[in-house]
């Protein structure tokens, strides 16, 4: 990709943030600017310039979806003597439709997994999960070198000569099918983490870790060429789902996403479990109510999240051509994050359409607490409902409450 | 009310620096020296709250040039009085920014 392609695509891409009536005239104003920036002065950073394209979108959609008309100057006004003041919504317009927040969830997920393909560590973990659960790495079970690391990643060495292989193929008892040896051709210095180089199979499989290059030998002689003490990888098909030979050390390919992606579900609960003991999650009166559509709208924001926290997990943890064992940290600390997100989102969300609740209107005054309710109400837009929740828990409101609205209010509200 | 708002010297410099006549946003990023990223959102601020406006070239002096059309930013007369209010505040300013060629300072 050219220069020029690069940094207008930057641009392009911010633009998808702006609000669309806008977008025309601010991507118009932007690619001026870069054409006369090329033009002018040579010497300058043009994507530093253009990635400053992301604040200035960013700062359109936020303060000017809905409420543009909102100024610094009217913040100013004091409170009115009733203690009631209206404030805007911050940001919440492009998810307040429940498909538009699981399509931008959806969005960002396909994001990261772009990004994931792209890093040299974090793609063979992604790829790896299409392998099927029969394939195996083998090697000989008293050197054991195909093994996991200590922090659970798949680690496996180049172990096995063409004499054990040929040893090994005519000892299998029928555990293996389609038994294969790769030839380990090279080591790529400075790729290694703890003193164990990963694969990359060269020929029908070209996703495993990088760092070492292998080749499928094909011809039984071929091997014979090689230096003596060369030694590769062998993989083979599972025929069924316990090995009774004990000739073989073997690790299933596939589990490798499984004990990196698959830490995300009790990554989950644990995260739910602590924000429960912290009350920070625990359903409020609305969000007992049980209905097909809620349950299936929780379900697909939280698989995504899951998709988004797993895999964003492992994209930021990618240095090079591994994975570090920060993942972990940061696996955990997202699906904290995520999982009070899901809850907040979920509570402030209308029981019946599932839209976002907006106009918030903060009620009463700290100082009047014993006299009256403290709080925000939120409303539907369509008119559904209204949320109170409370700024300090008192004895008599302590809680989220939602006041449904019945039919008669329907004609103040739109649809 | 306008002349009430009291900016901060970042959003001053550049009220100054589009009275001082560099009147596109990359002339102002070049006098301020501050990112794109922090020029192009406050420019927004500055006219939404009605102290520049902006207005793109007309498309025939682009055409004689060979380029795209710029979009312009003009102080409007709310935003003179709150950069003579912030001149006050900021005594340095006016050194600060250098008066552009064909300026109208």
């Amino acid at each position: 990709m050219s220069p020029v392609a690069f940094h207008i695509a930057i641009l392009r891409a911010a633009a998808l943030l702006v609000p669309e009536p806008r977008r025309t005239d601010w991507l118009a104003e932007w690619l001026s600017e870069l054409w006369h920036i090329r033009r002018d002065s040579p010497g300058i950073n043009v994507t530093a310039f253009c990635m400053g394209a992301f604040p200035d979108a960013f700062w359109l959609r936020r303060n000017e979806s809905g409420f543009s008309s909102l100024s610094l100057l009217q913040l100013d006004v004091p409170p009115t003597p009733t203690g009631i003041e209206s404030f805007p919504d911050q940001g919440t317009a492009a998810l307040a439709s429940p498909v538009r927040c699981l399509a931008w969830l959806a969005i960002l997920g396909m994001l990261c997994l772009a990004i994931g393909l792209l890093l040299p560590a974090a793609r063979p973990v992604l790829l790896s999960m299409l392998y099927p659960r029969d394939l195996v790495l083998l090697s000989p079970l008293n050197e054991g070198d195909v093994i996991a690391d200590a922090n659970g990643f798949f680690d496996p060495r180049p172990s096995i000569s063409w004499e054990q292989f040929q040893w090994l193929k005519a000892h299998d008892d029928g555990e293996f099918s389609d038994l294969r040896y790769y030839e380990t051709t090279g080591l790529s210095a400075g790729r290694q983490r703890h003193g164990a180089p990963a694969l990359r199979w060269t020929e029908d499989l070209s996703v495993l870790p990088a760092s070492v290059k292998t080749r499928l030998v094909r011809d039984d002689a071929a091997p014979n060429a090689l230096p003596p003490g060369t030694k590769g990888f062998v993989l083979a098909r599972l025929r069924h789902g316990n090995v009774r030979n004990s000739h073989y050390h073997f690790i299933r390919v596939s589990d490798r996403p499984f004990r990196t992606l698959g830490m995300v579900l009790p990554a989950f609960l644990f995260a739910g479990l602590l924000l429960r003991i912290m009350n920070a999650g625990s359903p409020e009166c609305h969000l007992r109510r049980i209905s097909a559509r809620r349950s299936l709208f929780l379900a697909a924001k939280t698989l995504l999240m899951a998709l988004i926290v797993a895999v964003g997990s492992l994209d930021l943890t990618s240095f090079g051509h591994s994975v570090s064992p920060l993942f972990l940290h940061v696996l955990a600390f997202g699906s904290l994050f995520a999982v009070r997100w899901i809850v907040a989102d979920q509570r402030n969300r209308c029981p019946v359409c599932l839209r976002l609740l907006a106009h918030p209107v903060r009620i009463g005054g700290s100082s009047r607490i014993l006299l009256e309710w403290h709080g925000t109400e939120f409303m539907c837009d369509r008119g559904h409902g209204m949320l109170y929740v409370p700024e300090w828990p008192a004895i008599w409101s302590a809680r989220q409450r939602w006041m449904e609205l019945g039919a008669s209010w329907g004609g103040l509200f739109l649809g | 009310m306008a002349t009430e708002l009291k900016l901060s010297h970042t959003a001053a410099m550049i009220l100054k620096a589009i009275e001082s006549g560099h009147v596109y946003g990359f002339g102002v990023m070049e006098v301020t020296g501050l990112p794109s990223g922090t020029v192009y959102p406050a420019m927004r601020r500055l006219e939404r709250d009605g102290l520049i406006r902006s207005r793109w070239e007309k498309q025939s002096i682009a055409d004689a040039e060979q380029r795209p059309p710029r979009k312009y930013y003009t102080l409007t007369t709310p935003g003179r009085a709150t950069l003579e209010a912030s001149e006050k505040r900021y005594p340095l300013l006016a050194n600060l920014i250098p008066i552009a060629v064909g300026g109208n300072a």
